[in-house]
């Protein structure tokens, strides 16, 4: 799929910004297949140990869709906002596409390389973090747009607080609550408490 | 859940965090007073607290990303297996995949031309194994097997290479079950077992006599057929023994890791020791070990590499009769875990557990345990051997293995071959810093990232104890400096956030500077290179520190690099620096000292004073140099009894503080504190007679305690410490001529004999001392070794003029024995100028410009008068 001009995407951009809910429709798809092909790119890269920078991926999209002379940093940070949910989107549907996958192995006497695969890194299930976000939004909408923002579009504090027209002090707090109140709801679902 | 209810139970939330867990029990029961909904709802919040400071704190992308990374190669991998199947190489059709080893992949095969009903496997090196190596080995394995016919070795039927020039061969296809598995099942007792295992031994036997070692054997490799006859599989890295066909040093690790099994792995394998036949006598008898009770012989508490590494190395093994008293998890077949009791391992053997014990007790274990001993000489000599005593048993006659009684004590081992275990360490970690490597560089490998950074971290640390006091090593360990540094600089990058890790980073760059340059123990001799590690675990530790707001633990580890930093900085010259870095470790450490007073800590105490003493005598302030030294003397004196670290240091702060003694003119003090250095030293390489450190602080004392004695004016036993010291300094330097340190001090002894020569007339032989000093000093150009040149120039000096001095020597020869010495004092003093320019005059060497100045103008003087007698 050809990248769409970016005067379109700007003019729909601003539109959004101006309050036209239905251009965030229009917008959202052309917006998603362009991060999506971007994150494929970041993730496959074969240059390993350099952190990957979700803004920087964003930025990059950014630059690449919209014609930002044309833009102030309203809609930019209504752009990132986009992303960001987007991003939770792509990473999420990610996450639960490979869930089927088992572990194989035949069960010989493994080599010293092949052994050193022991109990997997802990690390925060996308799917499961997806659905107790969004009994978050049940509970404290901004909190889970903080979440949404910091976490799976990665903006600062302040770039949030910005996009949320909170203080920064605000979004401190809301990220420090939206946390324990993930761990809890995801602690409660599993028996061993991980 | 009402709008309102959500706000207070967020408004106490974050009131209670900020209380800090300690006081929220009580506040909470304060504010909610008697709403015990309430409470419950914000204790659960606060139950996360600990968990929640590093949650979501790396963003999504990147979890998913590694995650993708893992799943991308096995992933590609999974799709290019599937193309092969189905395909045709040779006169085969491929059907299916076997197994997936080291180097390639085996596949099971069936005659395309149904002319037979054949069914083969074929092995098949892996399309990316790209290294000339990997594709060495595999024609070395095909030549192997082309050679060997016996009823229990696989055989090869055929070979060649793919249209994409992959080179594979096809064997015999076994239908079996490995050994273990196929023994258990049935049931088998003992005695069926060890026939089984006497086939083996043929076969093994029969290779050797090939002159062909296995390198692999376990389980896995021994197939039992339905018909059970026992086949010996996959030669993979058997090596055939040519003197020609020897692999260099990082390429024989990695093989020997990559490929290989450690379980059953014998210690010189493991160590990268030369492997002979008695090397698959060992793994030969870990599996009949394993036959017999179904255990291996070490008791492991955990299953990683290293740990197995350093069992099988220095752990003495369980007799069989006794292992089977274990009950522990194993892996069992299919990746499965099992748990081992005595009446699971005795009911596969058909037997009751007691039954089983008193059979293997006796002749059995000792067969066993001589086939696992760690030194190969004290093994089996041959596979046919072991089989012969196996059958001895069987008949009832007495077994070789208990002719000799063997006290074989495991402490005797470890003492003995601490050198064994050391280069062991390096072995481990060179493979793994190679395999980090390798990883990095090849994205393709399926490595759970975390994991292999933990052993490799885990073994940087264990490596740099045990290489320590390891004489002769420094190439190698100037090989893996630099691999670890790669390491763990793009490692650093990661780090960010990650508490644990950075610590250990911290740690790891440490130990890289350490190995890099410390002033103690030989060095490398870079100095720049180690400043700079600690520099890095410095930024890491005061970021750490600062964080924890300094917590005793981060503190107490700032420490060690304001400790490390401020001695590498003296090392370079930065007189200065390392004193304000010597302040700020003072500063920590009687902090903490005070707060905990224990020997360590007041070892670390004392340590500091030294430090902060040096830093003074650098910059030629003497009493406050004195005055720390003292105080260091006095906390380590004390100590001393309990702590024998202590012991090693308190000689030398002696050595430390003589020199100053003899500037000021106590030289008799002086000349008694080495004299206590050099005891100590002495008994302490008595009591460690291994330690080649505590040998080395010995000869260092040796030389200074003749320095002090020349100086004092004794010259006959300053030759003598002078030339005791010289003699193992150059048994040192030879043994590792990378070694700096030893150099060094070979040339200081030649000159100190130099001196001492010229200071009892003989001349001659003072000269040719010194011209030793010299062109040694010289050699060692590019380190800090002004001083030492200025020293030596001065001590030609001294010579010539003395020269010029003797009466009964023609004018021409005096005048030119006066301009000799001129030109050596003249160079002599070129040289202190430098280094006072540099701010790097040392307190020792601060009267020298002064003292060289007027040996100067007495050259002159005595020149202008034999000058103006001719005239």
């Amino acid at each position: 799929m050809p990248t769409p001009p970016a005067k379109e995407i700007t003019q729909l951009l601003r539109a959004w910004s101006g309050g036209d809910s239905q251009a965030l429709e229009k917008l959202t798809p052309l917006v998603y297949a362009e991060l999506h092909r971007a994150a494929e790119r970041y993730m496959s890269r074969e240059r390993p140990g350099h952190m990957l920078q979700t803004t920087a991926l964003i930025h990059e999209v950014y630059m690449r869709l919209v014609d930002f002379g044309q833009v102030d940093w309203q809609d930019r940070a209504h752009f990132f906002a986009v992303c960001a949910r987007l991003m939770r989107r792509i990473l999420t549907d990610f996450a639960r596409s490979r869930r089927t996958r088992k572990r194989g192995g035949d069960g010989r006497q493994l080599s010293l390389d092949e052994k050193l695969y022991v109990s997997p890194e802990p690390a925060p299930d996308l799917v499961a973090l997806d659905e107790a976000l969004t009994r978050l939004a049940g509970v404290d909408e901004r909190k889970s747009q903080v979440v949404e923002l910091r976490f799976f579009g990665g903006l600062t504090e302040e770039e949030t607080a910005g996009v949320l027209k909170v203080s920064q002090e605000t979004v401190k707090r809301d990220w420090k609550l939206a946390k324990l109140w993930l761990l809890r709801e995801l602690s409660a679902e599993q028996p061993d408490g991980r | 859940m009402d709008a309102e209810r959500w706000q207070r139970i967020e408004q106490l939330c974050h009131a209670a965090l900020e209380r800090g867990p300690s006081e929220q029990p009580a506040f909470l029961e304060e504010v909610c007073a008697g709403d015990e909904a309430l409470r419950r709802e914000i204790e659960s919040l606060l139950a996360q607290q600990a968990n929640a400071e590093r949650y979501l704190e790396a963003p999504a992308m990147e979890v998913a990303a590694k995650k993708l990374a893992e799943e991308g190669s096995s992933r590609k991998r999974t799709h290019r297996e599937d193309r092969l199947i189905g395909q045709r190489i040779s006169h085969y059709r491929i059907v299916e995949k076997l197994a997936s080893g080291g180097m390639g992949e085996v596949y099971r095969a069936a005659r395309a031309d149904q002319e037979y009903e054949k069914q083969v496997a074929i092995k098949l090196v892996r399309a990316g194994m790209d290294t000339e190596f990997i594709l060495g080995r595999f024609k070395t394995e095909r030549q192997v097997l082309a050679g060997l016919e016996h009823p229990h070795i696989a055989r090869l039927l055929d070979a060649g290479t793919t249209e994409d020039g992959l080179p594979y061969y096809v064997m015999e296809f076994i239908e079996g079950q490995p050994i273990d598995e196929y023994c258990d099942n049935r049931r088998l007792p003992t005695v069926e077992r060890l026939r089984l295992f006497r086939a083996v031994c043929s076969a093994v036997h029969y290779a050797h006599q090939h002159l062909v070692v296995h390198r692999d054997i376990k389980p896995a490799n021994i197939l039992v057929t339905a018909e059970g006859i026992p086949k010996l599989l996959d030669f993979g890295i058997a090596k055939i023994l040519h003197p020609e066909s020897s692999l260099e040093f990082s390429a024989a690790t990695v093989t020997v890791f990559r490929l290989m099994t450690p379980e059953y792995a014998s210690p010189e394998q493991i160590r990268g020791e030369p492997m002979t036949t008695a090397t698959d006598v060992y793994s030969l008898g870990v599996v009949l070990y394993q036959l017999l009770t179904g255990h291996l012989p070490y008791r492991l508490s955990s299953r990683s590499p290293h740990e197995v590494a350093r069992a099988i190395c220095e752990t003495e093994p369980e007799k069989p009769s006794t292992a089977i008293r274990r009950t522990e998890e194993a892996p069992g077949p299919r990746g499965t875990t099992q748990r081992l009791t005595p009446e699971l391992v005795s009911a596969a053997r058909d037997m009751q557990p007691e039954r089983l014990r008193r059979q293997l007790s006796g002749d059995l274990d000792q067969i066993v345990l001589k086939a696992i001993r760690k030194e190969p000489q004290h093994r089996y000599a041959s596979a046919a051997q072991l089989s012969e005593d196996i059958e001895r048993y069987l008949q009832g006659r007495p077994v070789i293995a208990r002719a000799r009684t063997w006290r074989y004590r495991s402490a005797k081992f470890v003492r003995r071959n601490k050198a064994g275990a050391a280069a062991a360490a390096l072995v481990v970690l060179a493979l793994a810093v190679g395999m980090m490597t390798t990883i990095q560089q090849r994205r393709k490998a399926e490595k759970r990232f975390n994991d292999v950074r933990a052993l490799a971290n885990s073994l940087l640390f264990e490596v740099h104890d045990s290489i320590k006091d390891l004489a002769g090593a420094t190439a190698a360990r100037k090989l893996l400096v630099n691999k670890a540094l790669v390491y763990l600089d793009s490692l650093s990058q990661e780090a960010a956030g990650d508490r644990s890790l950075q610590s250990e980073l911290a740690a790891a760059y440490e130990k890289v500077g350490d190995v890099q340059s410390s002033p103690y123990s030989a060095n490398l001799g870079d100095p720049a290179g180690a400043l700079a590690s600690f520099q890095k675990a410095l930024a890491i530790r005061q970021a750490l520190a600062a964080a924890s707001r300094n917590a005793p633990e981060d503190e107490r580890e700032l420490a060690t690099d304001y400790e490390r930093i401020g001695m590498t900085l003296t090392t370079l010259g930065d007189y200065r620096g390392a004193l304000e870095y010597a302040r700020r470790d003072l500063a920590i450490w009687e902090m903490l000292a005070k707060a905990a007073p224990t020997p360590e800590s007041q070892e670390r105490l004392a340590g500091a004073y030294f430090l902060l003493g040096r830093g003074y005598g650098d910059l030629q302030d003497a009493e406050s140099a004195l005055e720390n030294y003292r105080k260091s003397v006095a906390i380590r004196e004390s100590i001393a009894p309990s702590l024998p670290q202590a012991r090693r240091r308190l000689a030398g702060t002696y050595g430390f503080m003589a020199p100053i003694l003899l500037l000021r003119g106590e030289t008799d003090q002086a000349i008694l504190l080495e004299r206590k250095s050099v005891e100590m030293m002495t008994k302490l390489s008595e009591e460690a007679p291994t330690n080649a450190s505590y040998r080395e602080y010995r000869d260092q004392a040796y030389y200074w305690l003749g320095y002090s004695l020349e100086k004092g004016g004794d010259t006959s036993e300053a030759l003598v410490d002078y030339r005791r010291a010289l003699a193992d300094f150059e048994t040192l330097a030879s043994a590792d001529p990378k070694e700096v340190l030893g150099k060094e001090y070979v040339a200081m002894c030649q000159r100190g004999i130099g001196s001492t020569l010229v200071a009892q007339g003989d001349i001659a032989h003072g000269l040719q001392s010194l011209r030793k000093a010299f062109s040694l000093f010289q050699e060692l150009a590019g380190l800090d070794n002004t001083g030492d040149l200025a020293g030596t120039y001065a001590a030609f000096g001294l010579a010539y003029s003395r020269l010029a001095e003797q009466r009964g020597t023609s004018k021409e020869a005096r005048m030119a024995n006066w301009k000799l010495a001129q030109a050596a004092y003249q160079k002599s003093l070129d040289n202190w100028l430098a280094l006072k320019g540099q701010g790097a005059l040392t307190l020792i060497n601060a009267g020298e410009p002064g003292r060289i100045q007027s040996e100067i103008a007495k050259c002159d003087a005595a020149l202008a008068q034999l000058h103006s007698r001719t005239h």
